[in-house]
């Protein structure tokens, strides 16, 4: 078992090691069988892209439409009344948290027999 | 018959049951058991008569309330049943006496503990949660396992002792041991925030949570989520509604948990952390105490409860299908658990509150009732939360168990009855999230039974205007770009295998090395000690000995005339003293 697994990405799939999906249900491929072909990973950002476009584009639009003196959205504070705020807020608050796994890990990880002979595997013998 | 099933608190059914189930041995008798108690119970609740003290006790000249329903406890107590339910279907492959027994037990204690009005009933029922949840942990068979369990028992019965002081020192403060508003500043008062704290999981208090649950057995992780800090929630709404320190304690917890959780690779681990993220909202919406806040708390604890159990049972399917739940021996799952992956899915999009689902139309009530009362940076603490809930529940739990990298894993589907457990908890994930298109249909159904459900503001609520909608999927749908950006360039940290510190190294690694220390010291010290005492009692026999046996010197006859002279002396010297002080 290796120490660690890298990135996974939706695309990471090459050429040479194409999962094997010949055990892959019908319903399963119907679902859930788009997340592991090549192009995935560059069609969900580019929906994610087009779609959070949209929302803010949909905010402007709508605040614009909503007249002189009227507002779309409501305000409880001033900070939130910033155009996009709950898209930015949303932006920045995942990509700090996902960030601030890199000097966490460092500073946190720890072997997992740290706690002397405790921490063993967790769970059970698979019923396969 | 009606009015003496009515009067029973619906706890007690699933007690006996647990009892009964304790005895049986046949496995069929005990999957009856297991799904009739709640049925049952369900029945009961529903008959109940509201606001009344319905059973009632009097014991060492305390007053007890054993059964008292309102809207608060109902809310509580129907979603404990339901889960109840549920947990009984997921468990039925499961041939364990002890852990369907102590299962049982559990979830009625929880129930029961609802329902009383008083801190003694409160307290035994209490207990009675911590003394039969620790055996599904235990039940796990590792030794972390029951290393963990036993911190778990040593926390909890903290709590019902500080519980039961706390009781008592109200009770000869006020003369009042009936469970009700309390406001912090006498000790007693003092002892039952803590003890509700410990089992809510505040700040420093927490630790257990992400410690015991992740290690606990398959069915039993599930079972723990939904009771225990649940119970929690409904004692601090019921006794410190309004208690502003709960806002920023609530802040706090909704935050922390989200960084532990990022760097975890245990996946039911990471869901312990999340839980302890969700019971901050809930926190803080008590801490804000109006009725608006209030319904929110309840409406999250509700929602919560089945979402969170919906996520545990995804990936204790897992676990139970493929020996792991971490994710550094996880991905690409979906190809042959397509169901799970899907119920997974739903309980991920319901604690990330989308639009359509449960979380959304729960957590909208106490983000507004934050917003409400102007409590600007504890609102952005719970803004900055939910973005966090997306990352750990909403996309690490799913992504890197069934989709992601692809493990090579390719285990068998869940079990029927796991997969009917997991579709029951989404029905009510998606049914109690959808817009109120009837009356009493969708999110309108929960907010009809919420605690203060005739509140003009609660009333006129509406969670699906086009404002809400657009600012949840802004906040939501840039949250899963950054995802996707940070993946394109490679900066979302790898899973790794190990451990991560909590706060709990202080008594795990510091309080533990001292006592290790003090042990290997007193290895040294104790032998020395014990030849020191013996030296100076050997010598100080000894001397004894040489005085008074019969070879001694007392025995000598030569003594005698001297000792009869000192005998008259001292008399006389007392004689005198006595003499002159009177």
């Amino acid at each position: 078992m290796s120490d660690h697994v890298t990135p996974p990405h939706l695309t990471d799939h090459g050429e040479h090691e194409l999962p094997d999906d010949s055990q892959t249900s019908g319903f399963a491929k119907l679902l859930f069988g788009w997340t592991s072909k090549p192009w995935a990973g560059r069609v969900v950002f580019l929906v994610l892209a087009l779609v959070s476009a949209g929302l803010i584009a949909a905010e402007v639009l709508l605040e614009a439409a909503s007249g002189e003196g009227h507002h779309f959205r409501h305000a409880y504070f001033g900070i939130d009344s910033i155009t996009a705020f709950y898209a930015m807020w949303g932006f920045f608050s995942f990509t700090l948290v996902v960030l601030a796994g890199w000097p966490l890990g460092r500073l946190l990880r720890r072997d997992e027999a740290y706690y002397e002979d405790e921490e063993e595997p967790a769970g059970e013998e698979p019923h396969a | 018959m009606n009015a003496l099933i009515a009067s029973i608190n619906p706890g007690l059914v699933l007690i006996l049951a647990g009892l009964l189930a304790g005895l049986t041995p046949i496995q069929r008798v005990r999957q009856g058991l297991a799904l009739g108690a709640p049925v049952l119970a369900l029945f009961m609740l529903l008959a109940a008569p509201r606001d009344i003290d319905i059973a009632t006790m009097g014991m060492l000249g305390f007053d007890m309330v054993l059964y008292r329903v309102d809207s608060l406890s109902f809310i509580f107590g129907l979603a404990f049943l339901i889960a109840a339910l549920i947990n009984a279907v997921y468990a039925l492959h499961n041939d364990s006496r002890l852990e369907d027994s102590m299962a049982m037990s559990y979830m009625g204690a929880a129930v029961a503990a609802c329902f009383c009005g008083d801190f003694i009933s409160l307290f035994v029922f209490w207990e009675l949660t911590a003394v039969t949840s620790v055996f599904l942990i235990f039940k796990s068979g590792t030794r972390a396992a029951y290393k963990a369990g036993m911190r778990y028992l040593g926390l909890h019965v903290l709590s019902g002792v500080l519980l039961l002081f706390g009781g008592m020192q109200i009770y000869f403060d006020t003369g009042d041991m009936s469970i009700r508003a309390l406001e912090l500043g006498d000790p007693g008062v003092l002892l039952v925030f803590l003890a509700f704290g410990i089992k809510a999981g505040f700040p420093f208090l927490h630790t257990w949570l992400a410690d015991a649950y992740p290690k606990a057995t398959v069915t039993g992780t599930v079972v723990l989520s939904a009771f225990t800090t649940k119970l929690a929630i409904y004692a601090l709404a019921r006794t410190f509604a309004g208690e502003q320190s709960l806002i920023w304690i609530g802040a706090i917890m909704t935050v922390y948990p989200v960084f532990f959780a990022v760097v975890e690779n245990d996946l039911r681990k990471v869901l312990s952390f999340s839980l302890n993220n969700q019971l901050g909202f809930m926190v803080c919406a008590i801490g804000v105490g109006t009725p608006l806040a209030l319904n929110g708390a309840a409406a999250h604890a509700f929602c919560h409860i089945m979402y969170k159990s919906l996520l545990f049972m995804s990936m204790g399917a897992v676990l139970y299908r493929t020996g792991t739940a971490k994710a550094t021996e996880l991905g690409g799952l979906y190809r042959t658990m397509p169901w799970t992956t899907l119920f997974c899915l739903i309980g991920a999009a319901s604690i990330s509150a989308f639009p359509l689902f449960s979380g959304f139309v729960s957590k909208s009530l106490t983000m507004s009732a934050v917003a409400g009362i102007g409590a600007l940076i504890p609102w952005l603490m719970l803004l900055f939360a939910s973005a966090g809930v997306l990352e750990h529940s909403g996309i690490k739990i799913p992504y890197f168990a069934f989709f992601g990298h692809d493990s090579g894993k390719r285990p068998k589907e869940a079990p029927f009855n796991m997969l009917l457990a997991m579709g029951a908890a989404a029905f009510i994930c998606i049914g109690v999230g959808l817009p109120a298109f009837l009356p009493g249909f969708g999110f309108d159904w929960l907010y009809n039974i919420l605690p203060y459900a005739d509140d003009p503001y609660t009333m006129k609520y509406e969670p699906y205007t086009g404002d809400h909608i657009l600012t949840q999927m802004q906040l939501l749908v840039l949250a899963m770009f950054a995802f996707a950006v940070l993946q394109r360039i490679g900066a979302y940290p790898p899973e790794k295998r190990g451990i991560i510190l909590d706060t709990d190294i202080i008594w795990r690694r510091v309080g533990y090395g001292f006592a290790k220390w003090s042990g290997t010291i007193w290895t040294k010290v104790g032998p020395a000690m014990t030849g020191l005492f013996g030296t100076l009692t050997g010598r100080a026999f000894s001397r004894l000995e040489a005085a008074f046996s019969p070879r001694g010197t007392l025995a000598k006859g030569g003594l005698f005339d001297g000792m009869a002279v000192w005998t008259v002396v001292l008399l006389g010297l007392a004689l005198m003293i006595a003499f002159f002080v009177r």
